[in-house]
């Protein structure tokens, strides 16, 4: 049983997907950007005498997502309509799933291994999603437009809606459910989960337990546009419930607005009848009918999920949780940095770098992992020469900057690093390899009394040189220089 | 269970339906006609059948994920009641517990 004034956070969640066309009719979703109403069709602008068909590649996405979950996905599942007026809907009803949705129960992962908490879902269903309405007041206010102007372009565009169980204690669980939920459609490469952009969206319901741990009224909080306004909006939900409570008044069942310029929840008054969608089966659409090869399938091609990739990192490259977490949060990363393993890289040097370098020039250059130009090959192959001490990690990082801005070889760019004339090599290389052996005499006796069986200090040596030479010298030549003095 | 006076008027306001005073009665009639017979349709032994017995054969077609444009989208917006641009105009979104606008006033 729940403790008094405890929080009770469940989530809705709709997630556009990535298909071409729109869920009922051949429309592109390509609508951001687009001039309105380029992506219309008789179908999605409600014009009679038509008929939607559904899109198969939105209900394998929807399918994938379901299994992905461990979600119960139903072979025979309907369309019902949602009726409810108003201009972004042109047929005045959305196409929902009500009472037999595509995919039931499953649960998602958050928290860290000791602490991991497995939240319940509750459904998953495949819907439209609404046009856009743009508001003519000049200040922009709904409440003060004269009239309003619809672009019906993103009509249509398929949606999953996703809901939690109310399984959510703090409002930074709501956030790490979130945070899981869109890096798993990113790894399954069913939506790109971006909230900024609208393609994740995210309601919450939220109440606070009665005093013998009864649950409470629940407000539903709209419009939080990123992780932060999520956390933020329940955060101040959370202190104007308590308040609320504390002097003695009665929380209203309401949905509230999250208003993040000003860091308050309001209200929209009274809407006792909002919520009366009069659902029924429609008509257009038979039901959704699945074999058991379509949905089989579809889980042979889930990918190994976020959340087992994670651990398969911490377990077998030794890395550290919060590593992981940064490598496997975006599914191009977790890629490169496999094939990074592949071509040899020491895990942890190559975690390192690509937290460190990589995604540094990733968020300068605001590209993503796709459109980096440095190849793991080439990127390992400068990793190497830093293993084997040719060139210094000061030296690297500048090799590294050549090497991305011009997609150089090490080698390409080690050449380019420097002039053929400031090339170190012959004498003036020897007198050189002295002069750093001077300085690390011990090292210099213990690798002659035997104490360098896998050869590590020699190479720590050869670092030392390649440094002092500023990468103008060759790594053989001085490997060379150093066997003749060392082995002397 | 027969309809009242106020669920017509509540399902005309749902649907933003002009329903005038002599209208209420026969559509009051009317629908009271359809339930009754749904009423009916009720009282039979349905027990052991699956609902979607007679569905299964017209199992849905799935489309495969294919763009094509249209092109009279030109045509639709000439044919809107109100344009601006590339838009639709439409009035004012109401604020809940705002007056309503009568249908004329709405176009
Ligand atoms: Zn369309």
């Amino acid at each position: 049983m729940r403790k008094p004034n405890t929080p009770v956070i469940g989530l809705e969640i709709h997630v556009q997907m990535k298909t071409g066309s729109k869920l009922f009719c051949a429309c592109s979703t390509d609508y951001i950007g687009a001039v309105p109403n380029t992506n219309v069709c008789p179908v999605c602008l409600g014009l009679p005498g038509t008929l939607p068909v559904v899109n198969r590649k939105a209900v394998e996405y929807a399918v994938r997502t379901g299994l992905a979950l461990g979600s119960r996905i139903g072979l025979s599942t309907r369309f019902h309509r949602k009726n409810y007026f108003y201009p972004d809907l042109p047929k005045a009803y959305q196409i929902s799933q009500y009472d037999v949705p595509l995919a039931v129960g499953g649960h998602l992962p958050i928290g860290e291994e000791q602490d991991r908490k497995w939240i319940r879902i509750t459904r998953l269903h495949l819907e439209e999603d609404a046009g856009k309405l743009v508001h003519s007041a000049r200040d922009g206010r709904l409440g003060n437009s004269e009239y309003s102007l619809v672009d019906y372009n993103r009509g249509g565009v398929p949606l999953m809606e996703i809901v939690s169980e109310p399984e959510l204690a703090t409002p930074s669980e709501a956030r790490d459910f979130v945070s899981r939920l869109r890096q798993l459609v990113r790894f399954l490469g069913v939506s790109d989960g971006d909230m900024e952009k609208g393609s994740l969206r995210v309601d919450a319901n939220i109440s606070l337990t009665g005093p013998d741990g009864e649950l409470g009224t629940k407000v539903e909080v709209k419009n939080m546009n990123s992780l932060r306004a999520l956390e933020r909006a329940l955060e101040y939900e959370i202190a104007r419930q308590q308040e609320c409570l504390g002097r003695g008044e009665r929380i209203l069942q309401e949905t509230r607005h999250w208003d993040d310029g000003k860091g308050v929840t309001c209200g929209t008054r009274g809407k006792e009848e909002a919520h009366d969608y009069r659902y029924f089966p429609d008509p257009d659409l038979p039901p959704l009918v699945l074999s058991r090869d379509f949905v089989e399938e579809q889980r042979r091609l889930l990918p190994e999920l976020p959340w087992d990739l994670k651990e398969r990192f911490v377990r077998e490259h030794r890395l550290s949780i919060e590593d992981a977490s940064v490598l496997t949060e975006l599914p191009g990363i977790a890629k490169y940095y496999e094939k990074c393993i592949r071509e040899g890289a020491n895990p942890l040097r190559a975690a390192n770098w690509i937290r460190t370098e990589v995604m540094r020039v990733l968020n300068e250059k605001r590209i993503s992992i796709e459109a980096f130009a440095l190849s793991p090959e080439k990127f390992c192959g400068l990793l190497a020469r830093i293993e084997t001490g040719a060139v210094s990690t000061t030296l690297a990082k500048e090799l590294f900057e050549k090497m991305v801005d011009e997609n150089l070889s090490v080698d390409e760019a080690l050449k380019k690093a420097g002039s053929p004339s400031g090339k170190v090599t012959g004498d003036d290389l020897r007198k050189m390899v002295n002069l750093v052996l001077e300085r690390e005499r011990l090292t210099v006796e213990e690798i002659q009394t035997g104490k360098d069986a896998k050869g590590k200090k020699r190479s720590f040596l050869c670092g030392l040189v390649m440094r002092e030479s500023k990468g103008q010298a060759d790594p053989g030549e001085v490997r060379k220089i150093l066997a003749e003095i060392l082995d002397r | 269970m027969p309809i009242g006076k106020d669920e017509i008027l509540r399902i005309a306001r749902l649907g933003r339906l002009f329903v005038s005073e002599e209208e209420v009665g026969p559509l009051q009639r009317h629908l009271n006609g359809i339930l009754e017979h749904f009423e009916r349709l009720k009282r039979l032994d349905l027990e052991g059948i699956d609902p979607f017995a007679l569905e299964e054969e017209a199992t849905g077609f799935l489309r495969e994920d294919a763009v094509s444009a249209w092109a009279g989208r030109e045509e639709v917006l000439q044919q809107a009641p109100n344009r601006e641009g590339d838009f639709f105009r439409v009035p004012r979104i109401l604020e809940e517990n705002e007056e309503e606008v009568s249908p004329d006033e709405r176009r």
